[in-house]
């Protein structure tokens, strides 16, 4: 080891003795924001490896798969497949038909438990061994004996559960299992089972059983393909893209994994810069803390400089502080980080609450490259964080810093305003620039720089502030002396007061940000219910049936039961209009084209459509996604007429698009009748309760159905609602604590640092408790300040949230809305919260006598 | 007759459920009283749980030795209810077998095909013998009464066809078949020995392929059921062989695990189809066993068939001519090409079926 090398080692553990409290908080906040951040990439690395797993399951090998763009498509394109198959190079062709169903088990766990949903996929055993081995059914050895292997592949009423799906719903092989598709009730035996991925529910039953018992007849939802040698897919999809109808698409699997990840990218992002939040927290605390060491090493550094020590090895001295600091914290985080994400795999789902996907508890996937990625981000920023006093420490005269330390001219120089007007500058011409890839990175990196902005300015603005502060005390004779202390110091030390609350800045800024965001969002939401739930009840045949199961004649029969007044009948298809994208729902419905506002929240008026057009009604979403302007022709795969772009609404429950259209416009141009979803109106003094009672005891074939009142079904949507910030809710908590500990452990330094100071207050006669009133009264004016300041910059963050970020990722616009009372009841607990910590900081560090103290001022 | 098919085929075979499940599957029974009925006995009879066309033969090639093929199509009636309006509806399977018995190989190349009829030209006739699993088929001409096969697998490409020498001929009491001591232990069964082979064989894939014009003579059984073997029997034995003087013998025991004989039954026929002897005094004894390495199992390749008073011997063309169709009807079985000769003296050439020998079938 060289003797720079070990002069500069004595230095960095000189330096962590001298504030052992302090390195560690920084060290923490690091950890805080990296654990965070490796956190959520886990999670959800795991979800999608999970689905991944599950995708390619059901997937199998095939290298092309043709596709229902709505719902399902006529079983006659597997015979115009199979007519191809030779030319087109295609070796074998399994067709699937793919029913989502509820599940009800024989041995009810809880009698009110949620129905289950479970995707049964309708194989032919014989083809399917081509294209997706892993699917074939494992016959039960029990259920064979009673006739065979092939007794019970192609029995009508056999179904092979995934082992996850098996416990789920409590059977085995032998047991009946009952599943409702639309209204149709089936009772099936449980046959065997299928391979899954672990966790994965799912079924398999034979193709034509499941047509027969699942309500499918004559309908398929894919055919999987496997193609002959030499044969590419580009040149299948080519051949037979022109030879099959419209209402398929042709396409490899990977695209339908693309879309899988689409589904929740924006979701994803917008955790991730959260969790960046907390760690750029944490760079303002290893700044404060490198900060603080150079200046108390000044003389230290001054003396190595006079005995020849060159500029680049006291650079070196203070940067080895800085990224020893978030070494310590960025390998601390990444452990902290892959614990907190195995407990969020556990409590949230894959999601991370956000909805998305439903069904089983992913494995942790451990990703090394991107740990060590985010090792790096964290020394980075330490090295960032300590690159400023390390220039400072560079440029201090030696015979002045050889006489002790002032922090002021360290940080003094960040008092000025051009940077945050500069910063602002460019957040504004950020927000000019259009998303990137579909996700809103100009108007993140907006916040940055507003941030940045708010936080640059905080010096400066101390430096404006407090002294007005005190001339305005010396005006009106406030000369408490404590209070005046404690006014003095803040207002003659900006460059220190800035240092202890920039984290409370930022912390606080994006909380509010994130308040105002998310009430905005809830109360649009609740407005939003109003608009699209008008009736009293509503009732949903059970998920998946590939037609819609409510016929024309039980629609006649429910509108003239005696408790309804008025009823509604609505039709759901999934349209997929682009293979990589997720699929956009097409809603048939009543809608008066004179006021289609009774029934969708427009953002704009409608325009009437030109004679002979049909309307349709988009979503924000269908606006951004697929260019579905106002007015504008558009084409959708059920039809072969184009639609008149008659209006756009608000969907908050689809960030991926919908598309409305007047049930009447659907009937006619698909001969599709049947529906799945009714809104029902009751005769005045009928409760929901007992209009469900009657309309299930005149229809029986409804028992299965999902009724909610339209109450329930507002507090549902809000629920979820809730869930799905809960997670949002988590990083602000931890980003406000780390900023919390960053005030409490500038204060230890502080006491540290100003014990010549405490000294000489003590011996002019103030007492230790009046010392520690006034660092109070300091921490509490500089949370206060901070808070304030916080909440003014989270005001703006949060406009650039609702009107930016929101529209951009989930396509939905809203109104904003301050909870001025609950961000003033948050600004006023942060200043309290900041007032105790520092007073917490201080008592324990003046304990020593005044003499001791002031005998360090040599 | 042909129970090897029957045990073969016994995975896929549905017992109607007990406690009469409504709409389960009736499946029809043999009946002694009933006569073959032509050409409509040529199709199939979906009534019944199980049914086979089994073609085997012996096909002269230019400068190369002689070789053995066998072309099978199975048809299975599932339990699946009738009422089932689905296409895809699982009703009745379809399996189909082809081997070729290659000297120079010295074992068999097989491939097989099983589809579900419905999509996809899976189909069977009622009014003669039309059977398909897409590219693969074996047709009637209702006409001429000329059968056509066409293969087309990985590394086989048989099209052949078969020219009848003389009527069908009705196996037991006019083609109603006892297989075992209880008299609805049985099947319909007729034979077409002696038909006139010609067409194009070949073997191997790609550039390695190898075709030969081919001619020869070939055997064609028909053969439909609803019943199971009886409980004890494990297996069975069946020959089907071409006489040289232009006649036939058929002859066939149901074994039980023991080995020992529980049913057996022999036909021979002189040309033209007169039947000139029939027994159930048959003693089959093994002269060679061939020890397989994919199923373990232990094969009496060669044999000593005596009928009444005629020692038949068998000799097999090659000792491996076991077939692996666990992927299709399920389990091992031998089917292979074999000598007759008596006393020395060559008297035809046939096929050999030996099932059972490997083990109880696996699911």
């Amino acid at each position: 080891m060289t003797p720079r090398l070990i002069l500069l080692r004595w230095f960095v553990t000189a330096a962590w003795r001298a504030q052992r409290g302090r390195w560690l908080t920084a060290a923490a906040a690091v950890a805080v924001g990296i654990a965070l951040a490796t956190a959520i990439f886990t999670v959800n690395r795991s979800a999608l490896a999970e689905f991944q797993q599950a995708i390619d399951t059901v997937n199998g090998e095939a290298a092309l798969q043709i596709t229902a763009r709505a719902g399902s498509f006529p079983e006659e394109v597997f015979d115009t497949v199979l007519l191809h198959a030779d030319r087109a190079g295609i070796d074998s062709a399994s067709p699937v038909v793919s029913i989502d169903v509820v599940v009800r088990p024989p041995r009810q766990t809880a009698p009110h438990s949620p129905a289950e949903r479970l995707t049964v996929l309708g194989m032919d055993v014989f083809r399917a061994g081509a294209t997706t081995p892993a699917l074939i059914a494992q016959v039960d050895a029990g259920a064979a004996e009673t006739g065979g292997a092939g007794a019970a592949l192609f029995a009508d009423d056999a179904i092979f559960l995934s082992p996850a799906a098996q416990t789920a719903y409590a059977v085995r092989p032998g047991d009946s299992i009952s599943v409702t598709s639309g209204l149709l009730e089936a009772r099936l035996r449980v046959a065997g089972s299928v391979s899954a991925s672990p966790g994965q529910r799912l079924a398999v039953m034979d193709i034509g059983a499941a047509q027969w018992r699942l309500g499918a007849l004559g309908r398929l939802s894919r055919i999987d393909l496997r193609l002959s040698e030499g044969a590419s897919p580009d040149a299948v999809a080519a051949l037979l893209g022109p030879l099959l109808p419209a209402s398929v698409e042709i396409a490899a699997p990977e695209q339908r994994t693309q879309r899988m990840s689409n589904l929740s990218r924006a979701y994803r992002v917008n955790l991730n810069v959260l969790a960046l939040v907390a760690l750029f927290t944490g760079a303002f605390l290893v700044f404060s803390a490198v900060a603080l060491s150079a200046v108390r090493q000044r003389p230290q550094l001054a003396l190595m400089s006079v005995l020849g020590a060159d500029d680049a090895w006291v650079r070196h001295a203070v940067l080895a502080q800085g990224l020893a600091v978030a070494l310590a914290g960025s390998l601390a985080g990444v452990a902290a980080g892959l614990a907190l994400a195995r407990a969020l795999l556990a409590v949230f789902g894959g999601d991370l609450g956000g909805g998305y996907f439903s069904g089983a508890q992913p494995r942790m996937v451990i990703d090394l490259p991107a740990l060590l990625g985010f090792t790096l981000l964290g020394i980075a920023v330490g090295c960032a964080a300590s690159w400023l006093p390390a220039r400072e420490a560079v440029a201090a005269r030696p015979v002045e810093a050889l006489r002790g330390g002032s922090s002021e001219t360290a940080l003094g120089r960040l008092a000025r305003y051009g940077p945050a007007v500069g910063l602002l500058a460019v957040a504004v011409v950020l927000l000019n620039l259009p998303p990137v890839a579909g996700l809103p990175v100009p108007a993140y990196a907006a916040i940055a720089c507003v941030l940045l902005s708010s936080i640059a300015a905080v010096p400066w603005l101390v430096a404006q502030v407090f002294p007005l502060l005190q001339r305005a005390c010396a005006r009106r004779d406030l000369r408490q002396p404590i209070l005046w202390f404690a006014l003095l110091r803040v207002a003659q030390a900006p460059g220190q007061a800035a240092g202890v609350i920039a984290g409370v800045v930022a912390s606080f800024a994006l909380t509010v940000a994130m308040v105002i965001m998310v009430a905005s969002f809830r109360l649009a939401v609740a407005d939003w219910l109003e608009v699209v739930l008008p009736a009293d009840l509503y009732g949903r045949a059970q998920a998946g049936a590939v037609e819609g199961a409510i016929t024309p004649a039980l629609q006649a029969r429910l509108a003239a039961l005696p408790v309804v007044a008025r009823a509604e009948f609505s039709r759901t298809v999934e349209l997929s209009l682009e293979p990589a994208r997720p699929t956009v729902a097409l809603w048939a419905r009543h809608v008066d084209p004179a006021a289609p506002q009774a029934r969708l929240p427009l953002t704009g008026p409608a325009l009437p459509a030109p004679a002979g057009a049909i309307p349709l009604y988009v979503s924000e979403g269908m606006v951004d996604l697929y260019g579905f302007a106002p007015g504008k022709q558009v084409r959708l795969p059920i039809a072969a007429a184009p639609f008149h772009v008659a209006g756009v609404y608000r969907d908050y429950a689809r960030q991926h698009g919908s598309v409305t259209m007047a049930r009447a416009d659907y009937q006619r141009l698909t001969g599709d009748a049947s529906v799945n979803d009714m809104a029902l109106w009751l005769k005045p003094g009928v409760s929901p309760e007992a209009a469900l009672a009657g309309l299930t005891a005149a229809e029986p074939a409804l028992a299965t159905a999902d009724f909610k009142s339209a109450g329930d079904l507002r507090a549902l949507s809000l629920r979820i609602f809730d869930r799905s910030f809960a997670m949002t809710y988590l990083l602000e908590a931890a980003a406000l604590v780390v900023a919390l500990f960053g005030v409490a452990s500038s204060y230890a330094a502080q006491a540290l640092a100003r014990a010549r100071e405490f000294g000489v207050l003590r011996h002019l006669g103030v007492s230790n408790g009046e010392i520690v009133l006034q660092v109070a009264i300091e921490g509490g004016l500089l949370s206060t300040f901070g808070a304030l300041w916080g909440a003014i910059t989270g005001g703006v963050i949060g406009l650039i949230l609702i009107h930016w970020v929101n529209p951009q990722s989930f396509h939905w616009t809203m109104q904003t809305r301050l909870p001025l009372g609950l961000i003033a009841a948050s600004a006023a607990a942060l200043a309290v919260c900041g007032a105790i910590a520092a007073a917490l900081a201080v008592r324990s560090a003046t304990g020593d006598g005044p003499l001791r103290s002031l005998k360090e001022d040599w | 007759m042909k129970r090897r098919a029957l045990l073969a085929a016994l995975p896929w075979l549905a017992l109607p459920r007990a406690e009469g499940k409504e709409g389960a599957v009736i499946y029809e029974e043999v009946r002694k009283d009933r006569r073959l009925v032509f050409p409509r006995d040529y199709g199939a009879h979906p009534g019944f749980r199980t049914e086979w066309w089994y073609v085997t033969g012996w096909l002269e090639r230019p400068a190369a030795p002689a070789c053995g093929f066998q072309i099978t199509f199975f048809r299975s009636r599932t339990g699946h209810a009738d009422a089932n309006p689905s296409r895809f509806a699982p009703k009745q399977l379809l399996f189909a077998h082809a081997a070729l018995a290659l000297p120079e190989k010295g074992k068999l190349i097989h491939e097989e095909r099983s589809a579900r009829t419905g999509p996809g030209g899976v189909r069977y006739a009622e009014t003669d013998t039309a059977l398909a699993i897409a590219d693969w088929s074996l047709v009637r001409d209702t006409q001429s009464g000329v059968y056509q096969a066409r293969i087309i697998g990985r590394e086989l490409d048989f099209n052949i066809r078969f020219v009848p020498v003389g009527a069908p001929v009705p196996q037991g009491q006019d083609g109603y078949s006892q297989k075992g001591p209880r008299p609805e232990q049985s099947s319909h069964y007729y034979s077409e020995p002696q038909l006139e082979v010609s067409g194009r064989i070949a073997a191997g894939r790609g550039a390695a392929q190898r075709a030969w014009a081919a001619g020869g003579r070939a055997w064609l059984d028909h053969e439909w059921s609803s019943t199971l073997l009886d409980e004890r029997a494990a297996g069975w034995d069946w020959i089907g062989i071409n006489l040289d003087d232009g006649g036939s013998l058929m002859a066939f025991r149901i074994r039980t695990s023991e080995g020992a004989t529980l049913w057996a039954h022999a036909a021979r026929r002189g040309a033209g189809g007169r039947l000139l002897k029939e027994t159930a005094d048959i003693r089959w004894t093994a002269k060679r066993v061939w020890n397989s390495p994919r199923s373990q199992a232990r094969y009496p390749v060669a044999a000593e068939v005596v009928v009444g008073s005629e020692a038949w011997l068998l000799e097999p063309l090659m000792d491996d001519q076991e077939i692996d169709a666990r992927m299709s009807t399920g389990g091992f079985y031998w089917e292979g090409a074999v000598l007759a000769s008596i006393g020395g003296a060559r008297v035809g050439r046939g096929y050999l079926e030996l099932t059972g020998y490997a083990g109880k079938l696996k699911l």
